[in-house]
């Protein structure tokens, strides 16, 4: 397996006025391709940040990020968008779909957005979820469960090389949750997966699970 | 799927402040076009009022001349002496380059004779050119045929002569002439004249083929005067080709000052409004940071998200000027008329100046909201709660 994702010195500081306050402290991770990793703490430990800085939605402080060895710091903003669009998928815990967009729409926003042609890509990631009677739905039509497997049909239908997935169950019952997760792990095969979660039950299909608090790295556990 | 089909699903969600933004465009929009519909309608019916009014330009002999009057308006001057112009001359005229324009070409002949022991001003007139050029003449009795004369009021009344009365003019010789009729009073110079068939005139004034002035009406609905008159002269080299059209510019001037003003108005309403746009578009923007911040996580770049919120202003101008347009011309179709005493006629080659004028405002209107935009950082607008 190769370097997919590495995390080198990351820190992630803000600034409140007069005070620094630091949510990410020399943070290093090297993930690799094809890895389903969790990543485990408590709430504001800094989980969040460091899955937006793997994700690019966010930038270190100090340190530096590589996608497949290179280094996102020296990227264009053209090469960081190209990344956004092919390479990095999100999943978000309150799903974060366009209420004014049918399951189709929202599902094909990155292809649209990267001018790729739709072709039969939306209709194949919405069958893959399960939802391929769902097309035409608005999010405000579905339900929470049916909302996170548009979301991840969303974050799969550009074939990215990583899914980045931030509390997915979170907002879901114990059922649906269990059902998001099965699916989610079905499709870790072909991809980088890196799950946020505050449970341990949902970690155990995972290559590693990342503890992290105050953020800090503080151990790592092989599965 | 497109950016439109986004930016117009967006729209159609907030329908309570797409139809504010619509509003505050078309209410601008409404009052640039009714001012422009108005106020051209006002300048066609000056100028039909215009030329209703004789001649708008008047040729003479390049000389040393008296002022002489048409009605309340100096038309030029009159010439004395020996300076005459050749009749022949003026067939000249229908070669210039704007002959089309050239309504009326009324030839004159000035002389004083005398009637009864009184100078008297004789006027030789082609009849069948001056009805065309003078239209509100009324005369009781004929224009003058050959042998008569068409005698102004005051000079009837003087002379006590009506139609059908004979008199007789003295000059070189003694001419016995009949009356055709009387001119009603105009309040001008003629009012005083003895009106003559030209060749008549030319024959008692001794002036064969020679004529003192003409007048020249052009049919002048925004054609320019000036241009013909230069033209004239280029093709009569001795003569001097004046436009009298200064009364009509000079309420044209002061059409076009009420328009510049109207149209100051009109534009701090587009302005006022492009602000309500950029206000409407800025809470919009606030409405929907989250769905910036996904765009902008899915891969929406930087030109993508300002494209949207430029599209949006420019959906607005597109249909908040039409909307205009049509409430304008309305509005300007129902009150012109009392404003102008003009008929307004919808202006349909206006439509595509306003909306392009109504699209820009908006997508400037558009700028600041889609730089708010381009602000929104999808890890603050994104955060799980």
């Amino acid at each position: 397996m190769s370097d997919m994702l590495t995390l080198s010195g990351v820190t992630r500081s803000y600034d409140l006025g007069n005070e620094s306050i630091t949510i990410l402290d020399e943070t290093n991770l090297n993930i690799e391709s094809g890895e389903f990793i969790s990543i485990m703490g408590p709430s504001g430990s800094g989980k969040t940040t460091l899955l937006n800085i793997m994700g690019l939605l966010d930038t270190p402080t100090t340190g530096t990020v590589c996608i497949r060895g290179e280094d996102v710091a020296k990227m264009s903003k053209k090469e960081i968008i190209n990344h956004k669009r092919r390479t990095i998928g999100h999943v978000f815990q309150q799903f974060h779909l366009i209420p004014t967009l049918s399951a189709a729409e929202n599902v094909a926003l990155p292809m649209m957005f990267a001018n790729d042609k739709l072709d039969h890509h939306v209709e194949d990631a919405l069958e893959l979820v399960g939802l391929s009677h769902r097309l035409n739905h608005k999010p405000g039509e579905l339900s929470g469960g049916e909302q996170q497997r548009v979301a991840i049909a969303r974050a799969l239908v550009m074939r990215p090389d990583i899914i980045l997935a931030d509390e997915p169950t979170g907002a879901l019952d114990q059922k649906t949750g269990a059902t998001i997760l099965s699916l989610l792990e079905s499709v870790s095969d072909d991809v980088t997966l890196v799950m946020v979660t505050h449970s341990q039950a949902l970690t155990k299909s995972s290559d590693r699970v990342i503890h992290i608090e105050d953020g800090k790295i503080i151990g790592v556990t092989e599965i | 799927m497109s950016i439109i089909t986004i930016t117009v699903k967006d729209l159609t969600r907030r329908k309570a402040k797409l139809l504010l933004a619509l509003l505050s465009v078309a209410i601008a929009v409404s009052a640039f076009a009714a001012i422009t519909t108005i106020f051209s309608a006002a300048e066609d019916g000056l100028w039909d009022e215009a030329s209703k009014y004789g001649a708008n330009i008047i040729i003479k002999q390049k000389t040393d001349q008296v002022p002489l009057l048409a009605g309340s308006t100096t038309v030029g001057t009159l010439s004395t002496g020996d300076n005459y112009i050749n009749e022949s001359e003026l067939d000249l005229i229908w070669t210039i380059e704007y002959k089309a324009n050239i309504a009326v070409v009324a030839p004159k002949l000035y002389g004083i004779v005398e009637v009864n022991g009184t100078k008297a001003v004789l006027l030789g007139i082609n009849s069948t050119q001056e009805s065309r050029l003078k239209p509100w003449w009324k005369i009781d009795g004929e224009w003058p045929g050959e042998g008569e004369v068409l005698l102004g009021t005051d000079i009837a009344q003087a002379l006590q002569l009506g139609p059908g009365d004979i008199f007789t003019i003295n000059t070189h010789q003694m001419y016995e002439i009949t009356v055709s009729g009387v001119l009603e009073g105009t309040g001008a110079a003629e009012d005083a004249f003895m009106i003559m068939n030209l060749h008549d005139a030319q024959d008692v004034l001794e002036r064969p083929g020679l004529i003192s002035t003409a007048e020249v009406r052009a049919l002048c609905n925004n054609c320019p005067v000036e241009e013909i008159s230069r033209q004239i002269e280029g093709a009569l080299p001795s003569v001097e080709a004046r436009a009298i059209s200064q009364i009509v510019m000079g309420e044209m001037a002061m059409i076009a000052k009420t328009k510049s003003s109207a149209m100051a108005v009109a534009l701090v309403t587009l302005l006022v409004s492009a602000m309500t746009v950029a206000s409407t578009m800025l809470a919009a923007i606030n409405d929907k940071t989250k769905e910036i911040g996904i765009m902008r996580a899915v891969g929406a770049s930087d030109g993508q998200i300002t494209s949207m919120v430029m599209l949006e202003g420019t959906i607005i101008g597109f249909i908040g000027g039409i909307i205009g347009f049509i409430a304008g011309t309305v509005a300007a179709m129902l009150f012109g008329p009392m404003l102008f005493d003009s008929v307004v006629q919808p202006l349909y080659d206006l439509l595509p100046q306003v909306i392009v004028v109504s699209m820009v405002i908006c997508m400037m209107a558009a700028y600041l909201p889609a730089r708010r935009a381009l602000d929104i950082d999808p890890v603050e607008v994104l955060r799980d709660v």
